[in-house]
């Protein structure tokens, strides 16, 4: 059966077979002996065969042809003694004309498409059209495929396992157009002949790698806007020929569009529209994600090379999604290839990476990808900026103050024993057509000890006035986390689809930063010094969830399903080796129910989403509805209107502990409804698209109110609600660190502008940002304050530019600086007893700002194949072209009544060198 | 086309614009520091003083003179006379149970403090008129006197402890040149002094201070912590320091050399 299905595929990429006197060059052998010019030779295998070859005549005049007599097949000829040494490429359309052209030329598609109709009648009416939309090299199913029938605007899009139902497609002999993101968009025609189901289209990648031909107006962008309100789609596949710091980077990829800051060089986190990288749900396969950075966030936890597919949705994201107030990253990990043994492997100055892919018979696909950081030049040096205090130091003072409080560490090459790795894998099988059963495992980890124990005499490394430094310092990080799932997903019809998953997730975070030892001062007399702090986070997720999509018809789509989780987390914080701060243990069951009911009218111009989704939270024992609707409206061809609204709650949310002195630190707790209430936000955002065939002009604002923010500071006291601005922080006796949990609320709007140019060898995006994000804590003084991702303008720059077997990219981005909390001066009283007292005061909360953020990066792709077999790339990249010193954060030190402030700064100019091949 | 874009830029406009603009806070580093501390009985005195800022030219705590200040007991206001150096004066005196606001403007920003005076410790004594001490004797024990008040209310309370010799004798000679040590704000009814308390011989004065809750929570904030700032506390809006009042009361304990 499937043969016969497979048969009828290939029918359908050549719908026209038999209805041209035409022969298929692929399956044509020739053996004689062709001596010539290539004109001569084209000319006499033409006339024997039947072949129909376009070339230039005059240039084909002067190249000479001697192949002796044995026997190939035509393409074997054409490409190894035609094409092979003439510089010149070929290409056959699917009506089998061969095109041979100069190796440097593009054809349009037109050219190469010429649309030839079915001339046949229709015996069909009104039918409904299945299949599933693959890869066409490793058989991977795509998922979110856009499938429509042309001039027409039925439409849909496939699901995650790449199945898609067309209902009452008009006649048989319609036209199908399939298009995907990184893909080249298909037309099928219809034909009485094909199957209604079970249909299996295959998409080519768009690479230059991979075609022969650089077809002229194929979709070019890298990412994918416009399609739902606040939503962007990505494949990996084009990622490598943007600048990168070593890896390619989905989330880093993300961070170039509007509305998604950048300005965060450390975090591949994403803080999406005044969001923090908490509020967003990342899911990999159905598991959700709770580390999402390697290297203190320079690089995400997600190799690219085992993805697939990636939606992000700003807001506005549907019911199905809940937990979270910001965002949603759904990532689809790669099945494997169903056809092949496949194999990449890939080096970088930063990691090793190699993946493998294979079917296990017929049923069943295996795919695992690692990579593993090795420690290279490059490594050691984000590690140094991320682990040194050697940064940009002034004091307020012109004594000799203590500096860092470790001194100035460098990781000692000899200790340092630091590294991430993760691992991928994924086994799919397909025990009938209706039903894909996977198990996928994921597991990331960071290590990076950074002891080191300095014993310097004499003015050692703490200034001029200490001497005789005997200290060892402890600094173990570790962070990581596992995931599992198992999914089982049915095509129960064409209309009903079920998806079942289980998964497991396990998140950890350990620092253990301590220092010990002794030093004599100023005065000679002998210091201790014994201070640190050990922290440990752990969360657990274990959740089960079941997905239905019920097509009433095309207009009328229903989602439904319901899922628990179950968390354990647990964070301890441990000061000065003894000093227990907080020791949390929390267990908590969410349940969720939601229905989504997506209706289309007035011929699919007007589309509206309204949706519904109920949790029910075991620790506060209540229920939360949260409605949800997005819309969007056709208003012409050019122009859509769209808009969203909804509310959203966290219940596991990333605390922030704030440190003004070392940076502020996060971990994770569950809300427990009292200390920590559960999170909630309402959001609003209306746009509007306007896009041509090579432009799109996307306009977008959002306002988000934020309620009941969680956050830890040490630094305030919890108060009553009488208290007015700046008034009295502290009414309790005794510090109690358990009490040191704040409430508070806030708000984020802005709007966010993209001007992309989607075709052509240049393409890329203006995207910018005007966005406020403010916080306001009554225990903090009751004021309104910038939440610290606030960012007042960004702008983002990025260009990529197609050029024989190159590719070029450069992108320039601009943000504002951050704000931050800074020790701001001193002050003094004479007590009615005549005693007089200093005190420190620290400025109003996140008062002030960093220099603005910008830099420059810029990559050059080289691709091009081994023995005409292997698909390589070279990438050349420059990140921080103009060597911007960009500040990442401030540290102080107080060291009697003197401010050191220490700037610590992202990367500078960083040269890169990636080579990839494919086996 | 046009129609449609004249309704989508007030839409965008009003969506970006739906809250009203709140003032958002950013640093202010013209902050002053109020230093009022004003005695039951006594005219009404205070200082204003600057924030030594970090990372400024700035070499003292620079005072703040020429302000118009004026405090208010809910019936009448009193404007203060600067007097130079930051201090200023006023007419009024500070009485028991009344609630006063201070006010006056600072870089465009209104400083308002308000506190109430507390009453005059109630029932203040002691339960010796002496003590007798000796370190130099070695089979001395430990002798205490206890000073006793009211406190139904569980206010805090703090005391000074003064030798009001002019040419004290120091209890071992050489050690010792303060003549006065202050007790610690506490919700009490009574403390103890010990013997060992003690470096003069001779007359010692006691003033117990009736205080508020501000001015116990800013005595006891006096050190910040390096590890983790703490903002002190404060009871000005839009500065820093404190305005309060105390009441005190006064008695009297002898310190007698020990002979045997």
């Amino acid at each position: 059966m499937k043969k016969t299905v497979r048969f009828l595929i290939l029918l359908l990429s050549v719908p026209w077979i038999g209805l041209q006197a035409q022969v298929r060059p692929d399956s044509v052998q020739i053996s004689a002996w062709y001596i010539g010019t290539m004109d001569e030779v084209l000319t006499k295998i033409s006339k024997e065969k039947g072949v129909v070859f376009n070339y230039d005549r005059e240039s084909a005049k002067k190249i000479q042809i001697d192949s002796p007599p044995f026997k190939r097949s035509l393409e074997s000829f054409v490409k190894n003694v035609i094409c092979s040494g003439n510089q010149l490429k070929y290409y056959i359309n699917n009506e089998g004309i061969v095109y041979i052209i100069n190796q440097w030329d593009k054809l349009a598609e037109n050219q190469v498409k010429k649309e030839v109709k079915y001339t046949g009648g229709l015996t069909k009416q009104n039918f409904n059209l299945s299949g599933t939309v693959v890869d066409a090299g490793s058989h991977e199913s795509l998922p979110f495929v856009n499938v429509s029938v042309k001039q027409t605007k039925i439409s849909t899009a496939s699901n995650v396992d790449g199945y898609f139902t067309l209902l009452r497609v008009p006649t048989d002999t319609s036209t199908i157009l399939v298009s995907y993101i990184g893909y080249k968009p298909k037309l099928i025609r219809l034909t009485p002949a094909l199957p209604t189901s079970k249909i299996v289209i295959e998409l080519e990648p768009n690479t230059q790698l991979l075609s022969e031909v650089v077809v002229m107006a194929e979709k070019q962008d890298l990412l994918q806007t416009n399609e739902k309100v606040g939503m962007i789609k990505m494949t990996p596949l084009k990622m490598n020929t943007l600048p990168s710091l070593g890896e390619k980077d989905i989330f880093r990829t993300f961070q170039l569009m509007p509305g998604i800051s950048a300005a965060n060089e450390n975090s591949s986190g994403l803080y999406v529209r005044g969001g923090t990288p908490d509020q967003s749900l990342v899911l990999y396969d159905g598991i959700p994600i709770y580390n999402v950075q390697h290297l203190f966030g320079f690089f995400s936890a997600f190799n690219s090379n085992a993805i697939k597919d990636i939606q992000l949705y700003k807001g506005g994201f549907d019911a199905k999604y809940g937990g979270r107030l910001s965002s949603v990253v759904e990532i689809t990990g790669k099945e494997g290839n169903q056809k092949s043994f496949s194999t990449t492997a890939e080096l970088s100055l930063m990691s090793a990476n190699a993946y493998v892919e294979f079917p296990i018979g017929k049923k069943m696909t295996f795919l695992v990808a690692g990579r593993r950081s090795w420690q290279s030049p490059l490594y050691n040096l984000i590690y140094k900026q991320a682990t040194t205090q050697s940064n940009t130091q002034s004091s307020s003072s012109t004594t000799p103050a203590m500096p860092s409080r470790f001194g100035n560490r460098a990781p000692n090459s000899t200790n340092a024993t630091s590294y991430f790795y993760d691992l991928n894998s994924k086994f799919t099988y397909r025990p009938t057509s209706k039903d894909i059963i996977s198990l996928s495992f994921y597991n990331g980890k960071d290590d990076l000890d950074n002891a080191f124990s300095p014993n310097r005499g004499g003015g050692g490394p703490m200034g001029g006035g200490f001497s005789q430094l005997s200290v060892s310092n402890t600094d173990v990080t570790s962070w990581g986390n596992t995931g599992t799932s198992a999914k089982w997903s049915r095509n129960w019809s064409k209309r009903f689809y079920s998806n079942a998953l289980i998964s497991y997730s396990d998140y950890f975070n350990d620092r253990n930063r301590s220092t010990s030892g002794q030093y004599y001062n100023t005065s000679s007399s002998l210091v201790t010094i014994n201070k640190g702090y050990k922290e440990n986070n752990r969360l657990e997720d274990v959740s089960a969830k079941i997905d239905f999509e019920y097509k009433l018809s095309n207009n009328h789509l229903l989602y439904f399903g319901f899922d628990h989780t179950i968390n354990n987390v647990n964070y301890s914080y441990i000061q000065n080796d003894t000093l227990t701060i907080l020791n949390r243990d929390a267990h908590s069951s969410l349940s969720a129910l939601y229905l989504q009911d997506k209706m289309t009218f007035f011929k699919n111009r007007l589309e509206i989403n309204p949706g519904i989704r109920v949790n029910y939270y075991s620790l506060t024992g209540k229920r939360y509805f949260e409605p949800r609707l997005t819309t969007s409206l056709q208003i012409n061809k050019q122009l859509k209107i769209k808009g969203s609204a909804g509310r959203y709650e966290q219940f596991a949310k990333k605390v922030t502990r704030e440190d003004v002195l070392q940076g502020n630190r996060e971990f994770w707790m569950l809300s427990d409804g009292n200390q920590m209430p559960v999170s909630s936000s309402t959001q609003f955002v209306v746009g509007a698209a306007y896009e041509t065939k090579n432009y799109l002009l996307d306009i977008e604002a959002y306002h988000k109110k934020l309620t009941d923010i969680s956050e830890y500071s040490i630094r305030f006291d919890q108060q009553g609600s009488t208290s007015g601005p700046g008034m009295m922080a502290s009414q309790s006796e005794t510090t109690s660190y358990e009490n040191k949990f704040f409430t508070g609320n806030g708000y984020s709007r802005g709007i966010d502008f993209l001007f992309q140019k989607k075709y052509g060898n240049y393409t890329g995006w203006l995207g910018y940002t005007l966005s406020e994000t403010v916080h306001k804590f009554d225990a903090f003084g009751g004021y309104n304050y910038y939440a610290s991702n606030d960012v007042t303008h960004e702008f983002k720059v990025v260009n990529t530019y197609k050029w024989h077997n190159w590719d070029f990219a450069a992108n320039w981005i601009f943000a504002s600086g951050k704000p931050y909390t800074s020790p701001e001066g001193i002050y003094q009283l004479t007590l009615p007893d005549g005693t007089v007292k200093q005190y420190f005061n620290a400025s109003v909360k996140n008062g002030n700002r960093l220099p603005d953020y910008h830099r420059l990066d810029i990559a050059a792709t080289y691709n091009f194949k081994i023995s005409e077999l292997y698909p390589c790339t070279l990438t050349f990249s420059v990140f921080n072209l103009y060597n911007r010193t960009n500040v990442w954060y401030r540290e102080f030190q107080i060291v009697e009544s003197q401010v050191v402030k220490t700037d610590i700064n992202y990367l500078g100019l960083l040269p890169n060198i990636n080579f990839s091949i494919k086996f | 086309m046009k129609k449609i874009i004249f309704i989508l830029a007030p839409a965008f406009a009003l969506l970006f614009a739906s809250c009203e603009k709140e003032d958002i806070r950013t640093a202010d580093t013209n902050q002053v520091v109020v230093e009022a501390f004003m005695h039951t009985g006594d005219t009404v005195k205070l200082k204003i003083t600057r924030q030594f800022v970090y990372d400024t030219d700035a070499t003292s705590f620079e005072p703040v003179s020429g302000l118009d200040i004026s405090i208010s007991d809910g019936t009448a206001n009193y404007a203060l006379q600067s007097t130079g150096s930051g201090n200023y004066t006023s007419t009024l005196v500070a009485q028991s149970g009344k609630s006063y606001t201070l006010s006056f403007d600072y870089f465009g920003k209104k400083v308002l403090a308000s506190c109430t005076a507390p009453v005059a410790p109630v029932n203040l004594k002691t339960s010796a008129p002496s003590i007798r001490y000796n370190p130099m004797l070695s089979t001395d024990t430990f002798r205490f006197v206890t000073v006793r008040w009211q406190n139904p209310e569980s206010d805090y309370y703090f005391a000074t402890v003064s030798c009001q010799e002019s040419n004290p004798t120091p209890v071992m000679t050489g050690f010792y040149t303060a003549t006065s040590t202050t007790i610690e704000p506490v919700k009490a009814d009574s403390f103890r002094l010990p013997d060992r308390m003690f470096r003069y011989y001779g007359k010692h004065r006691v003033v117990l201070y009736h205080v508020n809750a501000e001015y116990a929570q800013l005595y006891k904030k006096y050190s910040s912590n390096a590890e983790s700032l703490t903002n002190p506390p404060t009871n000005i809006a839009n500065g820093l320091g404190i305005f309060t009042a105390f009441s005190t009361d006064t008695v009297w304990i002898s310190v007698i050399k020990r002979t045997s």
